[in-house]
């Protein structure tokens, strides 16, 4: 320690330390640091830098006046050569009127002068409430992609007008909507100044505010917003098998910025079956929200379809964003035959009937015919079919859940015009399927 | 009363009495004829047809048109016709065929191609389709109006089977069905993969 001290002693002191403002302008003298706002703090940085060849002790760092004040210094510090320390000294005076101050940076002493002038009052609406800014600095957060307007105004506290020789703002994505300069603001009268700010990055930007004598920080801390899990809306109110589910995904409250997420359905069953899929043929997609906005749009549109396939089984949804995940599930229980579509025709002297249609057990028990003459008198009794066998022949090679067209053929002996209709019953495990009356042309 | 017998056979020789209904036959993305398989409102497209892309193609149940680069054709009844052609582009309706780039119109009659004056009909699978008010109307055989919600108008539309379209809206496939008193517009998801 004692060798420190001695060697700091020993460091040159004289005039090889200079200080300059933050603009680089080598302080003389006496320095005008121009007009502020009675009433506000202003803030003035400088920079003391070693310009000799040796490294020198700074020592000293003071600054003796009315209005003026300094951050207490870390001193001392040692300067190498070309080495710079920085400090600022704030200037808050308490009424209008010329205002001076001495300025010792070790050896160095110079006069600082400044005036201060009536300024306006800034205020900022939020929430319908107008509340007056008396701190120098506001801070505020945007998400990425947002575009926020920060409502502030100007006023007039003072008993006479006041001219305003500059209303601007700088800083990268901010922008103020203000008067041209010169704006005089009676005493009184509020002069709305909305200041836009543009959220690019991620990260923190600042904006500094020029308002006459008055400089204000307006401070953005832009965020990359979350998107929360929407909640999935189904179009249907009664989920069954065979069916094109209608899904929205929305939110609880409006996006704050744009965001995606993924939509997946998984079934769990007995078999696989090819036909539960979303448009674009998988079992996922992509969901995008814009921001503002709580619904989601899937390629653009706002709703999705999903096919809930001919199975039996579990099916789940899970809407998943980068917070979290939503969750719907629902299980298809075993039912009865439904039929699509069939058809009664003639070909020669057979009788053809096509049916379409799908049996979730995928375990077709029996079917019945029963025919009637074209004048609706029943011909014969019911003739019953029970194809299990050919049905489980053709389940096990099928990726289709339960669907199925069956082509039965009958063979007629004799006159086969004298058959008009016929109703066919099909039964599953689960119960009966009765068909309108399927008519011959 | 004449005597009448019924048999009832589920299996014919060498044909299959159950099989996956495939509901119609349309064009993928990139031009190459895709059955679709499944029940109304549950399609599964099924693997490519063999042969070469084509440029446009319909089949109402009576008629199945094909342009392909350099050829029209049409095959009804089992029997093909043919013409040469540089069209890129047919839309089909019934038995005529319209090829906007040379303004031509040719009608099939028989199994031969002729030019036609007449203005084509706006049928499709024997129905008249409009679009109009946000709304597909159909004009059934009968005469029977029917209609479904369709917020968009249509691109193309299609014939796909007797009682299918197969509709593009927004630049996205659909499937509508033409059932008389069952009509409904279903999307139709692409192939998955395989």
């Amino acid at each position: 320690m004692r060798l420190l001290v001695a060697f700091l002693l020993a460091l040159p002191l004289a005039a090889q330390v200079q200080v300059y403002t933050s603009q680089g302008d080598l302080l003389g003298p006496s320095v005008n640091l121009g007009n502020a706002a009675a009433r506000d703090s202003t803030e003035f940085r400088f920079r003391a830098v070693n310009a000799g060849a040796e490294a020198v002790a700074l020592q000293t760092v003071a600054v003796n006046g009315a209005g003026f004040s300094l951050g207490t210094p870390f001193l001392p510090v040692t300067l190498g050569a070309g080495q710079a320390y920085e400090f600022s000294v704030r200037f808050a005076p308490t009424g209008e009127g010329s205002y001076s101050a001495s300025l010792t940076v070790n050896s160095f002493t110079t006069l600082l002068r400044a005036t201060a002038v009536p300024g306006p009052s800034l205020f900022l609406t939020l929430g319908g409430q107008t509340t007056e800014l008396t701190a120098s600095s506001l801070q505020v957060n945007v998400a990425v992609g947002q575009s926020l307007t920060v409502a502030f105004s100007l006023g007039n506290p003072n008993a006479a007008p006041i001219v305003l020789n500059e209303i601007s703002i700088t800083g990268a994505g901010f922008a103020v909507d203000a008067p041209a300069a010169p704006v005089t603001i009676r005493p009184g009268e509020t002069v709305p100044i909305p200041v836009r700010i543009t959220a690019g990055a991620e990260g923190d930007t600042s904006g500094l505010l020029v308002i006459g004598p008055r400089r204000f920080n307006i401070i953005a801390s832009v965020f990359r917003p979350q998107l929360a899990p929407p909640q999935i809306v189904l179009g249907n109110v009664l989920p069954r098998n065979g069916q094109q589910l209608k899904i929205r995904l929305q939110l609880d409250q409006p996006a704050l910025g744009p965001g995606s997420g993924t939509l997946r359905a998984t079934f769990t069953g007995a078999t696989e079956d090819a036909a539960i899929v979303f448009p674009n043929g998988t079992r996922e997609v992509k969901f995008d929200v814009a921001a503002g906005s709580r619904d989601a749009t899937f390629d653009g549109a706002i709703e999705t379809v999903l096919q809930t396939g001919t199975t039996v089984g579990t099916l789940r949804l899970d809407a998943t964003t980068e917070t979290g995940v939503t969750t719907w599930t629902y299980r298809f229980d075993r039912g009865a035959v439904v039929v699509d579509e069939a058809v009664a025709r003639r070909n020669g002297s057979n009788l053809e009937i096509e049916i379409t249609g799908f049996d979730n057990t995928r375990e077709v028990g029996s079917l019945n015919f029963r025919f009637f003459d074209r004048a609706g008198a029943p011909l014969g009794g019911v003739i019953t079919t029970t194809p299990a066998d050919q049905f489980r022949t053709y389940f096990a090679q099928s990726n289709l859940g339960g669907v199925f067209k069956l082509r039965a053929v009958f063979p007629v002996t004799g006159d086969a015009t004298i058959v008009g209709s016929v109703l066919i019953e099909i039964a599953n495990q689960v119960g009966r399927t009765d068909l309108q009356r399927l008519s011959f042309p | 009363m004449k005597r009448l017998i019924l048999l009832c056979s589920l299996l014919l020789p060498a044909q299959s009495a159950l099989e996956a209904p495939v509901l119609a036959q349309v064009l993928d993305a990139e031009g190459f004829l895709t059955p679709v398989h499944g029940t109304a409102g549950n399609f599964v497209a099924g693997r490519r047809m063999p042969g070469p892309a084509l440029l446009a193609y319909s089949n109402d149940g009576v008629i199945e048109w094909r342009l392909e680069p350099g050829r029209l054709s049409a095959i009804r009844d089992g029997a093909m016709a043919t013409v040469t052609t540089t069209a890129t582009r047919a839309i089909f309706r019934g038995d005529r065929a319209v090829l906007p780039e040379s303004n031509e119109t040719w009608r099939l009659a028989g199994d031969t191609f002729v030019y036609s004056s007449d203005e084509p009909l706006a049928q499709l699978a024997g129905r008249v389709i409009t679009w109009r008010d946000g709304k597909l109307r159909i004009f059934q055989k009968d005469g029977a109006e029917e209609e479904v919600e369709c917020l968009q108008e249509p691109e193309s539309m299609t014939a796909a089977a007797s009682n299918w379209a197969h509709v593009v809206i927004a630049g996205r496939a659909h499937l509508l069905r033409l059932t008389p008193g069952r009509v409904e517009l279903f999307v139709l998801p692409r192939r998955g993969r395989e």
